[in-house]
């Protein structure tokens, strides 16, 4: 898959904090930007490995975790098309917080951290909006720290299945997939999963998880 | 178009404990590792997952929205053992 100028350029600007460059440094940047290729299930970056730069998802998807020192895995966050990846790294150069893995084949763009960072001392404009980024990512993190911590695997098992919906008609996970978004273990889920088919809020047919009452599964994510 | 398990290759050790415990032996081996030799016999009881010492294998499910008038349907037995 190749990307013309152009498309690189389209790229650079879906990023909020870049779309406030003008055209002359955005085709800079755009020549400055390197090219990556990763087929799926590809794990690009380990957790205290060295900032490569930021990258930019053009196509496929990229999954940031954690890891246990007994391999149990809690997903952060799932990466598409037109979104920044490793950002925190590239603002610092400091060594990658999360593990990094493919779920596709990925194409990416990456600006390397020196580039990043001189962009960010030759253009306040840019620094101011991504400032408001990271103040917005630090509010998505205590609200992950608030549902970890204060609210059961049930009600967030809840919100995980109508939030996977969210803007489709299906999708498909598989139990450790929910419980390694939800910070748990398979076997909570299993059990979880049998709350609420309990509750009759969902019923679980073979390989289908159907939701049978997604307002009253809004209501059980957002009560406890 | 049901789902079937997934079988992570890499991670099968071979140790058969799936194949053992499968109710419906839809499982076989091959070349040392876990095989759903039969999948028209899965039934989703999803034991292999379960007893799966590396976990190797792993069950999809499809999340779908309800259509209206669904819940009053007769009680089933969950899926999940």
């Amino acid at each position: 898959m190749s990307t013309s100028h152009a498309e690189r350029i389209a790229l650079l600007r879906s990023v909020p904090y870049l779309s406030v460059l003008d055209e002359g440094t955005l085709h800079t940047l755009a020549h400055a930007a390197r090219k990556h290729q990763y087929p799926a299930d590809a794990v690009i970056l380990i957790e205290g490995d060295p900032c490569p730069g930021l990258w930019i998802v053009e196509s496929g998807r990229v999954k940031a975790s954690l890891l246990s020192p007994s391999g149990r895995e809690h997903i952060l966050a799932i990466y598409g098309p037109g979104e920044v990846v490793n950002e925190l790294s590239a603002f610092d150069s400091a060594l990658s917080t999360v593990t990094l893995q493919t779920l596709a084949e990925t194409h990416m763009l990456v600006i390397s951290c020196p580039a990043f960072q001189t962009l960010l001392d030759e253009h306040p404009e840019v620094t101011r909006e991504a400032l408001k980024h990271l103040a917005s990512r630090s509010r998505r993190l205590v609200a992950m720290i608030a549902d970890l911590s204060l609210r059961t695997v049930t009600a967030r098992l809840a919100g995980l299945l109508l939030d996977s919906i969210a803007g489709s008609d299906e999708a498909t996970m598989t139990r450790s997939q929910m419980a390694a978004r939800l910070g748990t273990v398979r076997e909570v889920v299993s059990r979880s999963l049998r709350d609420l088919e309990r509750l009759g809020l969902i019923r679980i047919e073979r390989d289908r998880i159907i939701l049978l009452k997604p307002r009253e599964l809004a209501q059980l994510a957002e009560r406890e | 178009m049901y789902l079937l398990p997934i079988i992570h290759l890499e991670l099968c050790t071979g140790c058969e404990c799936c194949v053992l415990c499968c109710p419906t032996q839809a499982l076989g081996m091959r070349d040392g590792k876990a095989f759903l030799m039969y999948p028209e016999r899965c039934d989703y009881e999803a034991r292999c997952e379960e007893v799966c010492p590396v976990g190797a294998i792993e069950l999809p499910y499809r999340i779908v929205l309800g259509t209206p008038g669904e819940d009053s349907q007769g009680e089933k037995t969950s899926a999940l053992g």
